[in-house]
C-alpha cells in the first residue's frame, strides 16, 4: 500500500533513526531550559519527557496517514484528500511553515554568533554563508542529507562527554522538592518545550525515500526516544548546574555550562559548542530546504533546482530583515505556535480525514472487487 | 627494433643449418626455433610488422608471400629494475609494475596463482592502439562491477593513452572533484590485495601504474605495510596517518582563525609566545600563511622536477635557508613556520601520491574560508568537504563506505586493522560472490584449562 521512490534514491530503514532524531535537534536545545523553567520550575524535566513521549503518538499517526497517501508524502495527500485547489493551498501553507522553521534556526544562530563570537558580523553575511552551504547540500539530494544527518549525530555526541566537567559543580538538591507544581505549570513548560521536538513532521515529506517504509516505524520510535533521552540529559544537567533564579535569567544555558570547561591550551571551550551547533542546525535546515523545494516543484512549473534557489532566496530576505531582537523573538513565537498546531492539531486532523475517507471509500472498493 | 643477438645467435644459424630441400613455408617454419613465425601476403600487414621489429624472409618457392619472424627486442626501452620508486615500504616486497604490459600481467599472476584470474584485453586509443587489460577473479568479483568497468572502458575515445592516469580520469564517475576516484599504484601487492578482495584492476600498456576500483576514501590511507606489521603497530600507524591528514588540512586555517578573530581562545600564557613571535611581522596572519604555504609548494614542485640528487640538496638548502631567513627578516613568525612545515610533512604521510596532492590543494580553499569567516569558515569548509565526499561515487559505489552507508561488517579493517583472526571477510560493499577470505583455525585458549 505505502508508496516508495525508486530503489536507487531510497535509504536504508535504520537511517530513519538518525533522520528523525537529527531533524528534531536544532537551535532550541541552546535555550529551552530557561524558558521551561518559568513554568514547572525544578519539575519541568517531567514536561520535557512527557512531550517527548507524546511524539511516539505523533509518529504513529504520521505513519498511518502516509501509508494511505498515493505518492507517500504530504504533498500528494493534500491533493488526494482535499482536491487540487484546496490541496495546493494547504501545501502552500506548509511551505510557509517550513520557511519559518529554517528562518528561525538561522536568525537565532546568527544571534548566538553575534553575541558570543564576533559582534561585528552582520546577519545577512551569516545567512548568506549558511544558505549557500545548505543549497549545495540540498542539491546533492536526499541521500547526501541523510549522510550528513548520520555524521552529525555521531560528531556532536562526543561533546556530551564534556558535560561531566560542569556537572562536578552540580547541586543535585536543586531538584527538591519533587512534584510540587500544579497541572497548568506543567502545561506551560510542556508548551515551551515543543520547539525541541519540532522537525519530526518533516517525515511527511521524505517518507517515500525510506526503503520498506511501512515497516520502518521501529526506527522512527528509536529516533524519537533518542531525542527525549538526550534532552533529558541536557535538562537535568542544566537544572543541576544552575539554581532556578540563575536559570530564569540566563540566555543560552547549554552554552553557559560549557564556559566553565578550559584546558591549558584552550581557554574558551564554549567555542566548540557554538561551532558544533552548526553541525546540529545544518541537517534539519537542509531537509527543510529540500522539502520546500519539492513542494514548489510539484505545485508550480518550476524545476527542482530553480525552486531550491527560489526558496533559499526568500529565506535570505527574511533573515536579512529580522536583525533586531524583537523580530527574533517574534519568529521564535510564531514558529512555536505553528509547530504546536501542526504536531498536535493538524496531524491528528489529517489522520481523521484519512480515516473518514477510507471509511467512505471502502464499500466502493469491496463492490469493485 | 630488432634484437640483434636473437638474429645472430638463433635465426641465422638455424637458416644456415637447413641442408635438405625446401618445398614450402612449412619446412622453413619447422626448422626455425621461433614460435611467432607466420606468413603474410598483404603489403600493409608486412610493413606494419616490419616496423614492429620483425624479420622478413623471402623464398623463391613461395613467391607472393613472405615469412615474418618475431625477433623484436621486447625489453628495449624498458628499465631493467622494477623496484617501487614512489611507494616505498620497509617491510614487504619491493617489486613494482613496469612499463611493459606482459611483465605486469605476469607479476600479478605470480601473486594470484589460480586460473580464475581473468585478463580481458581491449584496445584503446585511435593513434596509440594501447592494449588495456581488465583483471578480476571469476567467482569472487561481482560481475556487475566488471560489467560497469567494461562499459566505461568501451566508452573511452582518446587518441593516445599515455598512462593509466588518463584512463582513470576519463572513466571517473565525477570529473569535477579533486579526489582520485580510483586507486592507482605501482605496488604489486596492493593490486593483488585489491583484486583478491573483489575489485577490478585495469592494467594499461606502457604504464607502470595500475588502477583498481571501486575504491573508497579509506583505501587511499591504507599502506601495505599495515598488513606486514602486527595489528597493534599497523593500527597505530594508520591512525597517525588519518590524524596527520586532519592536521595538514586544518592546522594553518585554525592558526589564521585564532590569530585574526578568536585570540581569546588561547590562554594568556600560551598567547604570549605566539604574540611575541609575530610581534615584528608586518603582515596579517593570512598573508603570512599564504606566503609560507606557497613557498613550501614551490619547494615541493621544484624538488619533484629536479634530478633526484640535486632535488634533495635543494630541498634542504631551500627549506632551511628560506625558513631561517624569513624569520630573521621578520617576514613570518617562528610558530607559523613550525605549523606550516609540520602540516607539509603530515601531508606526505598519505601513501597514495594522488591523494596527498589532493590534500595539499584542499588546504588553500580552507585557508581562504578561515581568513574570511574565522571559525565559522572552517566549520563551513569542513561540512562542504564532507558533503562533497558524500556525493562522490566510484564505479557506482559510495566513496565513504563503510562509514556511510554504515556497514558494520567492514569495520575489522578500516580505521583499525585488526588481527588476522577477525579480518576473515571480504569487503562486503563490493558484494563479492564469495564472502569468506579464509578460516582461521587457531582457537584462543581459555585461562589455564587442563583436562
Amino acid at each position: 500500500m505505502s508508496y516508495q521512490a525508486s530503489l536507487s534514491k531510497t535509504v536504508s530503514p535504520y537511517l530513519l533513526w538518525f533522520l528523525i532524531h537529527k531533524s528534531q535537534t536544532g537551535i532550541a536545545v541552546l535555550d529551552f531550559q530557561c524558558k521551561i523553567a518559568h513554568g514547572a520550575e525544578q519539575d519541568s524535566w517531567v514536561s520535557v519527557l512527557l512531550v517527548g513521549m507524546s511524539m511516539h503518538l505523533v509518529v504513529l499517526l504520521m505513519f498511518y496517514v502516509l501509508k494511505h497517501a498515493k505518492k507517500g508524502d504530504l504533498i500528494s495527500l493534500h491533493v488526494q484528500l482535499f482536491g487540487k485547489w484546496l490541496g495546493t493551498l494547504l501545501n502552500g501553507v506548509f511551505w510557509l511553515y517550513l520557511l519559518l522553521f529554517v528562518c528561525n534556526q538561522l536568525v537565532t544562530y546568527s544571534q548566538v554568533i553575534q553575541t558570543l563570537v564576533s559582534p561585528d558580523i552582520p546577519t545577512w553575511r551569516v545567512g548568506l554563508v549558511f544558505l549557500l552551504l545548505f543549497v549545495y547540500i540540498a542539491d546533492g539530494g536526499f541521500r547526501v542529507i541523510t549522510g550528513l544527518s548520520f555524521w552529525f549525530v555521531l560528531i556532536p555526541s562526543l561533546l556530551i562527554i564534556t558535560l561531566f566537567i560542569p556537572l562536578q559543580y552540580a547541586d543535585w538538591r536543586n531538584f527538591l522538592p519533587v512534584f510540587n507544581h500544579a497541572l497548568p505549570d506543567y502545561a506551560y513548560s510542556a508548551e515551551r518545550s515543543v520547539p525541541l521536538y519540532m522537525g519530526a513532521e518533516l517525515l511527511l515529506l521524505y517518507y517515500p525515500f525510506i526503503r520498506d517504509n511501512a515497516k520502518a516505524i521501529k526506527w522512527a520510535h528509536i529516533g524519537v526516544m533518542h531525542s527525549y533521552l538526550l534532552y533529558g540529559i541536557f535538562t537535568i544537567s542544566a537544572f543541576a548546574y544552575y539554581n532556578l533564579g540563575q536559570l530564569k535569567h540566563s540566555v543560552w544555558p547549554t552554552l553557559g555550562m560549557s564556559k566553565i570547561i578550559h584546558f591549558t591550551f584552550l581557554e574558551r571551550f564554549d567555542y566548540f559548542y557554538i561551532f558544533n551547533w552548526i553541525f546540529i542546525i545544518t541537517p534539519p535546515c537542509c531537509l527543510v530546504l529540500w522539502g520546500s523545494a519539492r513542494i514548489l516543484r510539484f505545485s508550480t512549473p518550476l524545476s527542482g533546482r530553480v525552486s531550491l534557489w527560489v526558496t533559499a532566496a526568500i529565506v535570505f530576505v527574511v533573515v536579512t530583515w529580522s536583525e533586531d531582537i524583537l523580530a527574533v523573538g517574534l519568529l521564535e513565537t510564531i514558529s512555536r505556535y505553528a509547530g504546536s498546531i501542526l504536531l498536535y492539531g493538524y496531524i491528528p486532523f489529517l489522520a481523521l480525514c484519512v480515516l473518514v475517507s477510507n471509511w467512505i471509500r471502502k464499500p466502493l472498493v469491496s463492490n469493485a472487487g | 627494433m630488432t634484437d640483434s643477438r636473437e638474429v645472430h645467435d638463433n635465426l641465422l644459424p638455424a637458416l644456415r643449418r637447413m641442408q635438405d630441400k625446401i618445398d614450402g613455408w612449412a619446412d622453413v617454419i619447422a626448422h626455425l626455433p621461433f614460435d611467432d613465425a607466420k606468413t603474410e601476403r598483404e603489403t600493409d600487414r608486412i610493413v606494419q610488422k616490419l616496423q614492429q621489429g620483425y624479420a622478413m624472409i623471402q623464398l623463391a618457392a613461395g613467391a607472393g608471400q613472405a615469412l615474418l619472424v618475431n625477433v623484436r627486442d621486447e625489453n628495449m626501452g624498458h628499465r631493467a629494475n622494477n623496484d617501487t620508486e614512489n611507494e616505498f615500504s620497509v617491510i614487504g616486497p619491493k617489486t613494482g609494475f613496469v612499463e611493459n604490459l606482459t611483465i605486469n600481467m605476469h607479476l600479478l599472476r605470480q601473486q594470484i596463482a589460480v586460473p580464475q584470474l581473468i585478463f580481458e584485453e581491449t584496445t584503446i586509443g585511435s593513434l596509440s592502439r594501447t592494449a588495456v587489460v581488465i583483471a578480476y577473479i571469476e567467482g569472487i568479483t561481482n560481475p556487475q562491477i566488471v560489467e560497469t568497468m567494461r562499459k566505461r572502458l568501451k566508452g573511452i575515445d582518446l587518441d593516445v593513452v599515455y598512462d593509466s592516469a588518463l584512463l582513470e580520469q576519463v572513466i571517473a564517475d565525477n570529473s569535477n572533484t579533486p579526489f582520485p576516484l580510483f586507486l592507482t599504484t605501482e605496488r604489486v601487492d596492493r593490486i593483488a590485495y585489491a583484486v583478491s578482495s573483489g575489485q577490478v584492476a585495469v592494467i594499461s600498456g606502457g604504464s607502470p601504474y595500475v588502477l583498481s576500483g571501486p575504491s573508497t576514501f579509506m583505501d587511499f590511507f591504507v599502506s601495505p605495510e599495515d598488513y606486514y606489521l602486527n595489528w597493534i603497530s599497523g593500527t597505530f600507524f594508520r591512525i597517525i596517518r588519518m590524524l596527520s591528514v586532519l592536521f595538514s588540512l586544518f592546522a594553518s586555517p585554525i592558526y589564521i582563525a585564532v590569530l585574526t578573530y578568536h585570540f581569546e581562545v588561547i590562554p594568556t600564557r600560551l598567547l604570549h609566545p605566539i604574540m611575541l613571535s609575530g610581534l615584528h611581522v608586518p603582515f596579517s596572519p593570512v598573508m603570512e600563511v599564504l606566503f609560507l604555504e606557497t613557498t613550501i609548494e614551490l619547494l615541493r614542485e621544484a624538488g619533484a622536477r629536479l634530478p633526484a640528487k640535486i632535488g634533495q640538496t635543494l630541498g634542504i638548502v631551500g627549506g632551511i635557508v628560506i625558513g631561517e631567513a624569513s624569520v630573521q627578516a621578520a617576514l613570518t613568525s617562528n610558530i607559523l613556520l613550525i605549523i606550516v612545515a609540520l602540516s607539509a610533512l603530515a601531508s606526505f604521510t598519505t601513501p597514495i601520491f594522488k591523494m596527498a596532492n589532493t590534500i595539499r590543494v584542499l588546504r588553500f580553499p580552507l585557508i581562504l574560508l578561515s581568513a574570511l569567516l574565522g571559525g565559522l569558515g572552517i566549520v563551513v569548509g569542513f561540512i562542504m568537504l564532507l558533503t562533497h565526499l558524500l556525493r562522490l561515487k566510484s564505479l557506482d559505489t559510495p566513496y565513504l563506505v563503510p562509514f556511510y552507508p554504515f556497514r558494520s561488517g567492514n569495520f575489522a579493517d578500516s580505521l583499525v586493522r585488526s588481527s588476522y583472526q577477525y579480518t576473515t571477510n571480504r569487503a562486503l560493499f563490493l558484494n563479492p560472490q564469495r564472502k569468506k577470505r579464509y578460516k582461521p583455525d587457531t582457537v584462543k585458549e581459555d585461562i589455564d584449562h587442563e583436562d
